[in-house]
């Protein structure tokens, strides 16, 4: 999976980072995990070479309708936006470490079986 | 001579930014990779055009103020454009296209006040006053939109500050396509006012003495090369030093007469964009650089070598 935190241009979540840790906990393997820095600024097309199984986007308000982006036709070409595979977890819970880390680890493994049965 | 090797620098360049990339994909699989035909040619025209249009309406530009500094960047067009894309961040607007019709509406409103401002002095456009309109413009709307960020505090519009620096991100046939039909207009104005534009150097007054319709061509010069540059900002933010540079860079190859140069900052702008972005795509992956760093890294010694050459001879 790989976490997509902005759209143009793409930031994704890398290694050494408080999310890709908790994907690690969860069983998840980041794709960016190799990416040293916390965020990285990547090309599309490295996205779509990685291949995610699934996207994962942090958002405050739990808006129900999904980001424009994902209807951009570049975006198309993410093997996990074509076929709907996106996870979004509250940025509240999930953007910052603290007591409620075991509350987001059992609540990104529900999302994640949701998405991947 | 000179025009077929400005040639093979475009086919050189066009061909190594469809070539190379991040994500490996063989010489072979080259015309069947999706990686290839969804992405890589799509950014490689856009960026393509959006060079070629920056170079030339800076071109128009300087030789409407007849300042070597003037840029299209100095129209307040980037920072018009920059506060329409943040509008839209912090309203919402959810629209896949909201973003580059927000900026491109952002500039155009830019545009019609620096337009407005450069006339004050009466019916005739004045480049001075354009100039210092453009500057004036852009301060304030570059002071709305950090007003904007700063005060809310969201991740979202820190993010858009990324886009505002320009990148080609956002390519795909869509754009490409939306500034093949767009551009023709303002490039054709253009390169048709390259004969008045050689007699505007010679100075105003002499200018409409050898038979030129100066108010004219003042007007459709700033408007042709003010629609490219906000059509260039709404597909890929602000992308620096192109607009400047490259006219130059082929005025020292091309000499001062706007029949060759304006058709060659096209050529140039245009190349030198798609050379750039694909360094910013492959020089540090998997990670990407914002191509306006690029575009000075390339740019300025290119730059500084016709300079010497051009001084020595």
């Amino acid at each position: 999976m790989a976490f997509v935190v902005w759209d143009n241009p793409p930031v994704v979540i890398g290694g050494g980072s408080y999310l890709d840790e908790l994907a690690g906990l969860v069983g998840a393997a980041n794709v960016f995990h190799d990416i040293a820095a916390a965020s990285a600024t990547v090309g599309l097309e490295t996205i779509v070479s990685r291949d995610p199984d699934l996207l994962v986007l942090l958002r405050d308000s739990a808006t129900a309708e999904p980001p424009g982006f994902l209807r951009r036709p570049e975006w198309r070409a993410v093997r996990a936006v074509r076929q709907a595979r996106i996870v979004y977890l509250s940025g509240s819970l999930f953007a910052r470490p603290g007591p409620r880390a075991a509350e987001a680890v059992a609540e990104f493994r529900r999302r994640l079986e949701e998405a991947m049965p | 001579m000179r025009w077929l090797g400005l040639m093979v620098v475009v086919v050189l360049a066009l061909a190594l930014a469809v070539v190379l990339g991040p994500a490996h994909v063989s010489l072979a699989d080259l015309t069947t990779s999706d990686i290839v035909r969804s992405l890589r040619l799509p950014r490689a025209l856009l960026a393509f055009l959006v060079g070629g249009s920056l170079a030339l309406a800076g071109a128009g530009l300087q030789a409407l103020v007849r300042n070597p500094l003037a840029d299209p960047s100095l129209l307040g067009l980037s920072g018009g454009a920059g506060l329409g894309a943040v509008l839209a961040i912090a309203l919402h607007l959810n629209s896949p296209w909201a973003l580059p019709l927000a900026a491109f509406a952002g500039a155009l409103g830019a545009m019609a006040l620096v337009y407005r401002l450069g006339l004050v002095g009466g019916a005739e456009l004045d480049p001075r006053i354009l100039i210092l309109a453009g500057v004036a413009v852009g301060a304030f709307t570059a002071a709305v939109t950090t007003a904007l960020v700063s005060l809310s505090g969201a991740a979202e519009l820190r993010n858009a500050f990324l886009w505002l620096w320009g990148g080609l991100s956002g390519a795909s046939w869509d754009s490409v396509l939306l500034l093949c039909v767009y551009a023709p207009l303002p490039v054709a104005v253009l390169l048709a006012a390259a004969r008045p534009l050689d007699l505007l150097a010679l100075g105003e007054e002499p200018a409409r003495h050898l038979g030129a319709d100066v108010e004219a061509v003042k007007r459709r010069v700033y408007l042709a090369a003010s629609l490219l540059t906000a059509a260039a900002v709404a597909v890929s933010g602000v992308i620096g030093f192109v607009g400047l540079v490259v006219p130059h860079a082929m005025r020292l190859l091309w000499g001062h007469r706007h029949r060759p140069l304006l058709p060659a900052a096209f050529l140039g702008g245009g190349a030198l964009l798609a050379l750039s972005d694909t360094v910013a795509r492959v020089a540090v992956a998997p990670r990407e650089l914002p191509v306006g760093i690029v575009t000075a890294l390339i740019g300025v010694p290119v730059f500084v070598l016709l300079l010497r050459r051009w001084t020595a001879s």
